[in-house]
């Protein structure tokens, strides 16, 4: 005990922040999220104040009386507030899951088992340990807060309302990465099942926002506490918008309080349940719980074929050996994610649910959108990307885990074959994620274009079809090498799954999230490239089949170019731009009623523009790969520690002679 | 002018030298700033069992990946049967089979296809693959474990293994770091025994290891590295004449009279003696005297021997006269 005796001396939680202290890591990956989220709150700040800024120069009094501003503190604070829930879905499930698997990944759990620390105590103080750093970063963001609290408007209930919320999100999403990192055996399976439920969380509590039965989860309290729904509830908060007297503010805040309840008593069950995993599944054994899985269902389908037919096997099992590539080998026929039966398998669980999906929006869909078909694209793609970005990146590290590496490094085989073996038994799990997604992208050329007329369409129309088809299934491909390479690349030098894994998670979510929010069509970097050209002129119908134009702008043949130019850079620069690409010759080509404002690259239906769009995007894409593969290859060797070409070109008996060393010449030390 | 012509039959053509199996010469590695290897050179010729010895962290490891061709950052010179492992790694692979002091399991694999995996990666032809891979499994007694998972192995059998994946190209040179770690007795003799059998082959084996005793049984000569230094290295007897260690003698006596006493500490070779409370144990430079002339001099001195022991010569004793007990 210290500390007058009253505070207990928390030496797991001492000994945690201290590791986290002297990590370069924290320190980095604190400055980099503060200057994102930092950014976001000033933008957004700078964005409403421009805007208070214009509104009151149009309607004219107040221009130049610094007291315009005063009241907007409210208005601005709401805007700020759901960017830091959101920072905290983000960042608690990463900070925490890995919370207790690296104990059991360092073998050190046992250690702590024996110490006089009991089990709810190394959970609690594990939840402390990273509870502390997130909530230094969301202080982080108080002085901007400060700022626009003295601006005025900001109720003390919303003030003390939204630290309490934001405190119960920390650690309800905290107690659902804690209980998956006493569950999972890896820090990998629970970073990603942490993201998965805090997905599945984020989506049922949308789900139900304005439904009857909501989730009181404490963002969407906060919601309708204190910013209110623009769809079933109106704008109306449950609050009011000033709070007077002691009591009221009181009562308010109670009855925030009273909401948060639920939440709470959700973090308690989740924490009490990692305590019993804690123990029950200390040491667990590491090996993949999906080949256990598939394993056990194999061995429940032999229990039922031997009762069955009494074992009559209609095509039996090959179990072949490597012959030329046995890194590829290993890959193929001994992985979960590489034997075909298996693969299979995950084919079937991914493909039935797409095609139900699809079927749905083929029959019931109103014909100009698509949004829920493009949702499950960026569903299969999100899904199809994790997999490949986890499993390129461990390709090498899981060798350096189970310490066979240099075993394989000391053959004659060299990094360059191990690499491209490697890639060759993901081939078949390409496959297997490819046809989920070339599924939606096919159910999607038949809402946009008749395929039974087809013959007797335009060549236009046809030309654009095939096109489509083929880039579909070319830039599927070209981006699952991509992002495979690129995590490969990632994974090289890394010595953890866990860090290899999650680094490339990271990053290439980091690169689709920053492309789609500023590159996308009506996005910063595609405006501001489209306005670089001639200003458009506006002569034209705004919808319809007649319309060609740009946001109700008649195109201009320069202004045309200029889009065409500014969405090529756009599409460059995303991971998904061959997909948008592609998609922009459909929508050029296919359905006229479409809102296509919103949703395509090649807004004036050209398809000489969208099909210059797709060529340069799947030539850069191409070039793209390439340059990955090349340069991945060429510093595989250094990165994993060996020497695969000859660097002295003078031979040994040269560099040594005369007196080069042969047998008999013993020297003694 | 004509050249003199000269019988090519009646010129002795000295034959060309045989290359050292491994040579290193002022071999350095760091790590950043640490140096952990600093300048070592070593000799070893065909057909030699060389022990490597030293304390955690000074070197021997460092020095294994440089010849195993994982160590591409390093200065000096080291070769393999002639062949350089900066400029030629690939040659290198194919005559060296290295052991590391860790054994990593590939889960998924049983013995027999984990050693087909690795031929392939050795790349050996498809018509000797099986029969390599048979006579592997047979000279490390793991024919019978052949289709059990590598998982299900125990610590014994899975170095066996690792001996048997090396076996596989037929290497000249092997390079074994620590290969009994963590065995248990019977695993420990039963690999001594595979060595034993490994150098009646011929092959040229580079070998560290903490159990002082099991090299001094092995190796032909042993080296030992502290801190990146070699700080001797030669056959144990050169070592021990070169230390100036003596060899303790135990004897028991029927007539242990103080004259006695004095006539053996008189006696030219022998140390000191020491009187124990059943014994004298007698400290011998067998550079001086050998132990069978001690045994003489003892009877001609009228001695009535009841026990005469000689102590077997510690390496132990050695390793801790030449090291400071200083680790990296």
């Amino acid at each position: 005990m210290s500390i007058w005796g009253i505070i207990p001396e928390l030496p797991l939680l001492r000994r945690e922040l201290t590791e986290l202290s002297s990590r370069r890591r924290t320190y980095v990956i604190r400055f980099v999220g503060a200057i994102i989220v930092l950014t976001a709150v000033m933008l957004y700040y700078s964005y409403h104040v421009s805007l208070l800024e214009s509104n009151r120069y149009q309607y004219g009094p107040g221009v130049g009386n610094p007291n315009r501003f005063f009241g907007a503190g409210a208005s601005i604070f709401k805007g700020i507030v759901p960017m830091l829930f959101v920072s905290v879905q983000l960042l608690m499930p990463a900070l925490i899951c890995g919370s207790i698997t690296i104990e059991k990944e360092r073998n050190t759990i046992g250690t702590l088992f024996v110490t006089r620390l009991s089990p709810m105590t190394i959970v609690l103080e594990k939840l402390g340990s990273r509870l502390v750093p997130m909530f230094t970063f969301l202080l982080l963001t108080f002085p901007v807060l400060a700022v626009v609290y003295s601006l005025g408007g900001v109720e003390t209930t919303l003030l003390l309302g939204t630290l309490w919320l934001l405190f119960c999100e920390c650690l309800l999403y905290a107690s659902i990465g804690l209980l998956c990192s006493s569950w999972f055996a890896t820090t990998v399976t629970a970073f990603i099942w942490s993201y998965v439920l805090t997905g599945l969380l984020a989506v049922f509590s949308a789900l139900f926002a304005s439904g009857p039965i909501a989730l009181p989860t404490p963002f969407y309290l906060w919601m309708f506490a204190f910013q209110g729904f623009d769809s079933g509830y109106g704008n109306n908060t449950l609050l009011s918008e000033s709070s007077s007297g002691f009591l009221q503010t009181l009562a308010q805040l109670l009855f925030v309080a009273a909401g948060t309840i639920p939440s709470l008593i959700a973090t308690a069950v989740f924490v009490l349940l990692a305590r019993v995993f804690l123990v029950r599944r200390a040491f667990i054994s590491s090996s993949s719980v999906m080949l256990k899985v598939f394993k056990a269902i194999d061995r429940f389908f032999i229990r039922l074929n031997n009762r069955t037919t009494g074992g009559m096997v209609l095509m039996k099992d090959y179990n072949s050996l490597p012959l030329f590539d046995p890194v590829a080998w290993r890959e193929r026929s001994k992985k979960s994610l590489g034997k075909a039966r298996y693969l299979f398998r995950i084919l079937v669980v991914m493909e039935g649910p797409t095609l139900f999906i699809c079927v749905g929006a083929a029959t019931l869909s109103s014909r100009s959108d698509f949004s829920g078909l493009r949702g499950l694209l960026l569903l299969v793609w999100a899904i199809a990307a994790m997999i490949l970005a986890m499993k390129g990146a461990t390709v090498i590290s899981a060798e350096r885990v189970r310490e066979t590496l240099d075993a394989l490094l000391s053959t004659p085989l060299t990094a360059k074959e191990i690499l491209t073996q490697k890639i060759a038994g993901m081939q078949r799990l390409m496959i297997v994620l490819a046809i989920p997604i070339l599924s939606v992208h096919l159910t999607l050329l038949l809402l946009h274009v008749d395929l039974l007329r087809l013959p007797s369409s335009s060549a236009r129309t046809i030309f654009g079809v095939a096109l489509y088809i083929v880039g579909c299934v070319l830039t599927t491909f070209l981006t699952m090498h991509i992002l495979t390479w690129l995590a490969v690349l990632l994974g090289l030098r890394s010595k953890s799954q866990s860090r290899s894994a999650m680094t490339a998670i990271c990053l290439i979510a980091a690169w689709v999230l920053v492309t789609s929010f500023t590159c996308r069509p009506g996005g910063f970097v595609f405006e501001t490239l489209s306005m670089t050209g001639p200003t458009p002129q506006t002569n034209a119908p705004r919808r319809g089949p007649g319309y060609s134009g740009y946001n109700g702008y008649e195109e201009t043949p320069e202004g045309q170019r200029s889009r065409t130019i500014a969405a090529a850079i756009c599409c460059m620069a995303r991971p998904d731009g061959g997909v948008q690409a592609n998609e922009s010759i459909l929508i050029s080509v296919g359905n006229p009623y479409i809102d296509q404002d919103e949703l395509s690259y090649a807004p004036s239906r050209s398809i000489a523009s969208a099909v210059t769009v797709s060529a340069v995007v799947f030539v850069w894409q191409l070039v793209m790969l390439l340059l990955i593969r090349a340069t991945t290859l060429r510093l595989a060797p250094r990165l994993l520690g060996r020497q695969d070409q000859g660097t002295a070109s003078a031979s040994p008996e040269a560099k040594l002679s005369p007196s080069f060393p042969v047998m008999g010449s013993e020297v003694i030390a | 002018m004509s050249m003199p012509m000269t019988d090519p039959t009646t010129m002795a053509i000295p034959p060309k030298p045989k290359p050292l199996a491994i040579c290193i010469r002022d071999l350095r590695v760091s790590y950043g700033k640490f140096e952990a290897v600093k300048g070592i050179s070593l000799d070893i010729p065909h057909g030699e069992v060389f022990g490597f010895i030293g304390p955690n962290g000074a070197g021997k490891s460092s020095t294994f990946r440089v010849l195993a061709t994982l160590q591409p950052k390093f200065r000096g010179m080291a070769l393999v049967c002639g062949l350089d492992v900066l400029s030629q790694p690939q040659q290198v692979r194919d005559v060296m089979g290295f052991v590391p002091d860790f054994f990593g399991v590939y889960e998924d694999l049983t013995a027999l296809e984990y050693l087909h995996f690795f031929a392939a990666a050795y790349k050996l032809p498809m018509s000797k693959r099986k029969g390599t891979i048979d006579d592997v499994l047979a000279l490390t007694d793991m024919t019978h474990k052949a289709d059990s998972p590598v998982d299900s192995l125990s610590r014994g059998m899975k170095q066996r293994l690792a001996l048997a994946r090396v076996l596989l190209h037929d290497p000249k040179v092997l390079l074994l770091d620590e290969p009994s770690s963590g065995l248990d007795p019977r695993a420990r003799i039963e690999m001594r025994e595979l060595l034993k059998a490994l150098r009646e082959m011929g092959k040229t084996i580079l070998i560290s290891s903490h159990i002082l005793q099991e090299l001094s049984q092995l190796c032909t000569r042993i080296g030992i590295i502290e801190l990146g230094h070699i700080v001797a290295q030669g056959s144990l007897n050169d070592i021990y004449r070169k230390l100036q260690l003596m060899r303790v003698i135990h004897v028991r006596v029927e007539n242990p009279a103080d004259d006695l006493l004095d006539r053996l500490q008189k006696i030219p070779g022998v140390g000191s003696v020491e009187t124990q409370v059943d014994r004298w144990a007698i400290k011998l430079h067998e550079d001086l005297m050998s132990v069978a002339d001690l045994h003489q001099a003892l009877v001609e001195e009228k001695a009535r021997l009841t026990m005469f022991q000689p102590e077997a010569m510690d390496m132990e004793t050695a390793f801790m006269k030449l090291t400071e007990g200083k680790t990296a």
